[in-house]
């Protein structure tokens, strides 16, 4: 038994020493229930101690700005020491062993995972539901402007509550995370060749930071109305009720969240490489990865930074960023952070397009070292330009560097651009799905970066800002260009990640359902703005009625598209006809590793003898294959350790 | 049963020269040893960026205000100096391992701890005791500067605090000096964040 457990050893060591495996009890309750119950109890005690004893106020409200934030902080600890913590982090740090039971069936998702691919697939899983809470709430704003009056929401501030709650999830729990914490975790160490990520213990407990934030961020109307939408702009941000309270914790747990896949996956990169995997070998997703890892690193704590300064103007109060400060100053530190976040948004998919292309051409990728570059220089710049957020509060001097540099990342962004284009050419692209979707995302980037150069100049800029223009050109670039390669990213990751083939006939349909939709809906919205609609209204003029009413039908079937998509993809997860190894012949090395969750990626050491894009070369990428391929259809490569 | 230890990665048995059964030193090699450190130091740099921007904030709001009558001990060189005398310890008893002096390297980050929270509590008085407006230009990014320190403060305590658990229990020796070494250098990167901070509310 224990002679097995040897070639798992490598993927752990840390400096709690060794622990022990106990056998899984069969009848154990998933941790995650556990983890329910301490935050609960955690909740209350620790907001009753501090709403009835420690800091009383008038009328003795039961849950007050100042309880509820410790007594959130409390819940968040209880939760991630239930889902395991305790026995994985706390225990080890003082000295005790390690002793974690896993059981291999479903509840392995429900617990802390040391396996990267479990924590890739219960990263994929919380934020697309996020995408689909989130996009509920904005089906609930499309349902209100299909008439020109107050309908659908009470009051003007659920609407606005609603707006908020949509744009932030979206941004901090789908946007940042669907392709870095979920495919990352899942592929990168797969695609080094490596057994693990280099601290399974981060990514094991960040993922749980997620469904605390967006539930907390969902569940902000309880504490009250909120107007300021996902910048959380002050000194608005202090004028509404406490629900804002909620956003700047849920938006905490987000955060950490991504930062600590950050960290875990820029160390992935540089130790877990396999031998002969040098840099200028390793695939584009990792350089992608890389990318938006660093803008992560050094972004994310600056805006936590901004919203725990932003909390205490709220619950101390302080007078920040209005008496003290100015609301420039909030602007400036938000949007310092706001553009750079636009990138860890699309630079991943920039990278998922070179991966899908070459593949479904079987054509070499054309330019990879721009291709390189341009995820590279789009990075540096992005920390260049925030200010074209704030063209309106600004002089008409100090536009000019930001302006240019803005137009100037367009330049790399052509690069991610070109040489998607270059490997097309004159290339024959299997027209399945991946390709499809991946086609379909260059077509809307462009659209979105076209509508990005423009507002960039001044001139328009003062007329479009904050219009639907801007809701247009940033939905353009979101999901026009990052959820299209997010599915793109299912499909053609999808007979790696269950072993099953997607239904070519319906994912196309779908697809093109959704394109339809989607451009219908948004190609609008430039119309709209350049009519004069306003963003963060409930109830327009009436002259913009009609085109409103029907835009919010094509905004159903685009949510109708979505969800057919998951519907498409759960059920063939399961159902689905057995995808064989390696189905679009890709050299990346996730596709010489069958290992399924819990399951060991390479038994023996890769060894990595030439890079993976050049189509022209047939010869293996591998020195040692074998160990590493499937044994048996729905096997895994090498069973993990047994017990004989 | 193949499947169900499937996934624990976890070591089986102790390495078999320990003494008893239970956890045992964790001896990284070099490679292993270089990625814990590069783990750590991203990690720190990530957490020095709150700290950046505290300190922007200071001059943004606060231009560089002093308010006359600042305690200059209490939330200022006190727990400055109970941080630095912590490290201190801290290294040494890191550094003792090298002899294989474990417990002094335990007893050292023991003291750690002790000078430790008398700094964080040095750190905190200023949150009672002030003589300056608390919601003035100077007082919201000052205290929100305490609330900072003292809460990556308190963190570095829990980490000290462990390590000096698993050196006692025999798992931080002269071969894993891991444990020891990097909560000498949580310890130190906090003393060093506040000294910043010190000086620019204090000197600038
Ligand atoms: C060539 C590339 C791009 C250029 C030149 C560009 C330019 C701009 C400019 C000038 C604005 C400010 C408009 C205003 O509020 O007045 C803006 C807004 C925005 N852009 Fe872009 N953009 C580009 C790409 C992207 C990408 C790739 C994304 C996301 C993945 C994105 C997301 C956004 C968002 C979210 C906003 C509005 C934020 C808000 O006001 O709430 N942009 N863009
Ligand atoms: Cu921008």
């Amino acid at each position: 038994m224990s002679s097995h457990v040897g070639n798992a050893k490598r993927q752990f060591v840390t400096s709690g020493g060794s622990g022990e495996a106990v056998l899984p009890d069969r009848r154990m309750t998933p941790p995650v229930v556990r983890g329910i119950l301490w935050a609960a109890i955690a909740f209350i005690l620790v907001n009753t101690l501090v709403s009835q004893v420690l800091d009383r106020q008038a009328y003795d409200p039961f849950i007050t700005k100042v309880s509820v934030t410790f007594a959130w902080t409390a819940a968040l600890c209880g939760w991630l020491l239930g889902v395991g913590g305790w026995e994985m982090l706390v225990k080890p740090h003082f000295g005790y062993p390690l002793v974690w039971r896993t059981p291999a069936d479903w509840r392995r998702y429900f617990m802390l995972s040391l396996d990267h691919k479990v924590v890739g697939i219960q990263y994929l899983a919380t934020s697309a539901a996020g995408l689909f809470i989130a996009g509920f709430a904005a089906m609930m704003m499309r349902a209100e402007l299909m008439q020109a009056r107050l309908w659908f929401f009470p009051n003007m501030s659920a609407y606005l509550s609603a707006v908020g709650i949509h744009g932030t999830i979206m941004m901090f729990a789908f946007g940042t995370v669907v392709l870095v914490g979920g495919f990352g975790n899942y592929l990168i160490p797969l695609m080094l060749g490596a057994n693990g990520s280099a601290f399974p213990r981060v990514s094991a407990i960040s993922v749980w930071l997620l469904p605390v934030g967006i539930a907390t961020v969902a569940l902000s109307p309880l504490l009250g109305m909120w107007t300021t939408g996902w910048r959380a702009y002050a000194p608005l941000s202090g004028q509404d009720p406490s629900g804002i309270v909620f956003y700047y914790l849920g938006v905490f747990a987000m955060t950490v969240s991504s930062l600590l896949v950050a960290v875990n996956l820029t160390a992935t990169i540089i130790f877990k490489r396999a031998a002969g995997l040098t840099w200028n070998r390793i695939p584009m997703y990792a350089w992608g990865i890389l990318a938006v890892s660093l803008l992560n690193i050094i972004w994310l704590p600056e805006i936590q930074m901004t919203f725990i300064l932003s909390l205490l103007n709220n619950i101390v109060p302080f007078p920040l960023f209005s008496q003290v400060g100015t609301p420039l100053t909030y602007m400036e530190i938000f949007w310092l952070f706001g553009h750079p976040e636009v990138y860890i948004i699309v630079v991943p998919a920039f990278a998922i397009w070179q991966e899908i292309l070459p593949v479904m051409g079987q054509k070499t990728l054309f330019a990879r070292q721009w291709g390189v570059l341009g995820l590279v220089f789009v990075m540096l710049f992005s920390g260049l330009v925030w200010a074209h957020h704030m063209f309106t509060n600004m002089r008409n001097s100090q536009m000019l560097p930001f302006s240019f540099f803005t137009e100037m990342i367009s330049i790399p962004t052509g690069f991610a651009y070109l040489v998607a284009l270059g490997t097309m050419w004159k290339a024959r692209m299997r027209p399945k799905a991946p390709t499809v979707l991946v086609l379909m995302s260059m077509f809307n980037f462009l659209i979105g970066g076209v509508t990005g150069v423009l507002l960039a100049d001044p001139v328009i800029n003062l007329q479009a800002h904050d219009t639907f223009f801007i809701v247009g050109h940033f939905h353009y670039t979101i999901i026009g260009a990052m959820l299209f390669s997010a599915l793109a990213a299912v499909y053609y990751w999808m007979p790696r990640l269950c072993g099953r083939m997607y239904s070519e006939t319906w994912a196309n349909l779908l697809s093109v359902w959704v394109f339809i939709a989607f451009n219908a809906v948004f190609g609008q919205f430039f119309l709209l703005g350049l009519r004069g609609m306003n963003r963060w209204v409930p109830v327009y003029p009436a002259y913009l009625q009609n085109m409103n009413f029907e835009v919010s039908i094509f905004a159903f079937l685009l949510g109708i598209g979505f969800l057919l998509h998951l519907i498409h993809v759960v059920w063939m997860w399961n159902h689905g006809e057995p995808a064989g190894t390696n189905p679009w012949q890709g050299k990346t090395l996730e596709w010489h590793s069958a290992s399924g969750p819990g399951q060991t990626n390479f038994a023996v050491a890769p060894i990595v003898l030439r890079g993976f894009y050049n189509y022209a070369d047939r010869r293996p990428v591998l020195a040692s294959r074998g160990a590493g391929e499937r044994e048996a259809t729905g096997g895994g490569a090498t069973p993990g350790p047994t017990a004989e | 049963m193949t499947r169900s230890l499937a996934q624990v990665k976890v070591r089986q048995k102790p390495v078999p020269s320990s003494p008893a059964a239970g956890p045992s030193p964790a001896v990284l090699d070099r490679r292993d040893y270089a990625q814990h450190q590069f783990g750590l130091m991203l990690f720190m740099v990530t957490q020095g960026i709150p700290y950046f921007v505290l300190i922007n904030m200071r001059f943004m709001v606060a231009g560089a205000y002093v308010p006359p009558h600042l305690d200059v001990w209490f939330g200022a060189l006190l727990p400055t100096i109970l941080l630095w005398i912590g490290a201190a310890f801290a290294w040494r008893g890191a550094l003792a391992l090298r002899n294989d002096r474990t417990r002094q390297c335990a007893r050292d980050l023991a003291r750690t701890e002790v000078v430790g929270a008398v700094g964080l509590v040095a750190l905190m008085a200023p949150f009672w005791r002030h003589s300056f407006d608390p919601i003035g230009r100077f007082g919201t990014v000052y205290l929100s500067s305490l609330g900072v320190a003292s809460f990556y403060t308190l963190v570095a305590l829990a980490v000290v605090l462990g390590a000096a658990f698993r050196t006692r229990r025999g798992l931080v020796t002269r071969l894993a000096p891991w444990g020891a070494r990097s909560a000498a250098a949580v310890w130190t990167f906090n003393a060093a964040s506040w000294l910043v901070l010190y000086i620019v509310f204090y000197s600038i």
